[in-house]
C-alpha cells in the first residue's frame, strides 16, 4: 500500500464528519510527500490512542456492569 | 478554517500546525460524538438518570441539616407536585381538544418521576418527628434509584457498544498505519 492510499484509508476510518473526510481526501493529490507522511502518522497515532483508550473504557465498563 | 487552509498551514509550519490541527479536530470530534450519543434515546435516558441521581444525592445529604438543608427537599417535593398536576391538566386539556394525550411529556423538573406524590409528601412527616434532622429526601432518592439504576446500566452498555466500535481495527487500517510506522496491534 502506498502512502497516499494509506492516508485515504486512515481518513475514511476516522470519526470526522463525512464532508470533512471528503474535503481531506480531495486535498491528497495536492499534498507533498512530507505532508502526506505527517498527516498519515498523526492519524495513525490518533487511531492507536483511541483504540487503547476504548479498550480501557470497555474494561472499566465491564467491571462496573459486573459489579 | 477549511481543511485546505489547514493543509497549507501544515506545509508552512509543520510542527506547530500539526499540533493545532490535532487539538481542533479532537475537540470537534469529541463534540460530534457527544451529540451523536445524546441523540440516542437509551444513552440520553441514562444520562438524565445519572444527573438526577447526583442531584438527589446532594439534596439527601443536605437534608440531614435542619431548616437550611430542608429547603432543597421541600423544593424537590414542590416541583414534583407541580410537575404531577401540570401533566394531569395538560393531558386532560389535550383529551378535551381531541388530541393525542400520549404526546404530552412529563416535566423533567421532577427529580423523582417514578416515585408517587403520596410517598414524596408523606415522608415529610418524618421531617417533623425528627426535628428536621432526618433526611426524608433519602427515602425518595433510594426509591428512585431502584428505577434509575437499570437505566444507567443500559446507558453504559450502549456506551460500551460505541466504544467497542473504536477498539475494532480492520486489517486494512492496520496495514495503512504500518505504512506510517505505527503498529495498531
Amino acid at each position: 500500500m502506498d502512502t497516499r492510499t494509506a492516508l485515504r484509508v486512515l481518513i475514511e476510518s476516522s470519526d470526522l464528519k463525512q464532508e470533512d473526510k471528503d474535503e481531506m481526501i480531495a486535498a491528497i493529490p495536492e499534498m507533498t510527500d512530507e505532508e502526506v507522511r505527517e498527516l498519515g502518522t498523526a492519524l495513525a497515532k490518533q487511531k492507536k490512542e483511541d483504540a487503547a483508550a476504548a479498550k480501557k473504557a470497555m474494561a472499566a465498563i465491564d467491571k462496573m456492569l459486573v459489579e | 478554517m477549511s481543511e485546505r487552509d489547514t493543509a497549507a498551514m501544515l506545509a508552512s509550519k509543520p510542527e506547530t500546525a500539526g499540533t493545532e490541527l490535532s487539538a481542533m479536530e479532537r475537540l470537534r470530534e469529541a463534540n460530534e460524538q457527544l451529540k451523536r450519543l445524546l441523540d440516542d434515546p437509551i444513552f440520553r435516558t441514562g444520562a438524565e438518570a445519572t444527573a438526577r441521581t447526583a442531584i438527589n444525592a446532594m439534596i439527601a445529604v443536605a437534608d440531614m441539616f435542619p431548616i437550611v438543608g430542608g429547603i432543597g427537599s421541600f423544593a424537590a417535593d414542590a416541583t414534583k407536585v407541580w410537575a404531577h398536576y401540570k401533566y394531569r391538566f395538560d393531558r386532560a386539556r389535550v383529551i378535551k381538544a381531541g388530541g393525542d394525550p400520549s404526546k404530552v411529556k412529563y416535566s423533567k423538573i421532577d427529580l423523582t418521576p417514578d416515585v408517587s406524590v403520596a410517598l414524596a409528601v408523606g415522608t415529610e412527616v418524618f421531617e417533623v418527628i425528627g426535628a428536621g434532622a432526618v433526611s426524608t429526601h433519602a427515602i425518595e432518592t433510594v426509591a428512585q434509584i431502584r428505577h434509575d439504576l437499570p437505566r444507567i446500566k443500559k446507558a453504559f452498555a450502549r456506551f460500551r457498544e460505541v466504544v467497542a466500535y473504536k477498539a475494532d481495527i480492520s486489517a486494512e487500517e492496520m496495514e495503512a498505519a504500518m505504512v506510517f510506522d505505527v503498529n495498531l496491534e
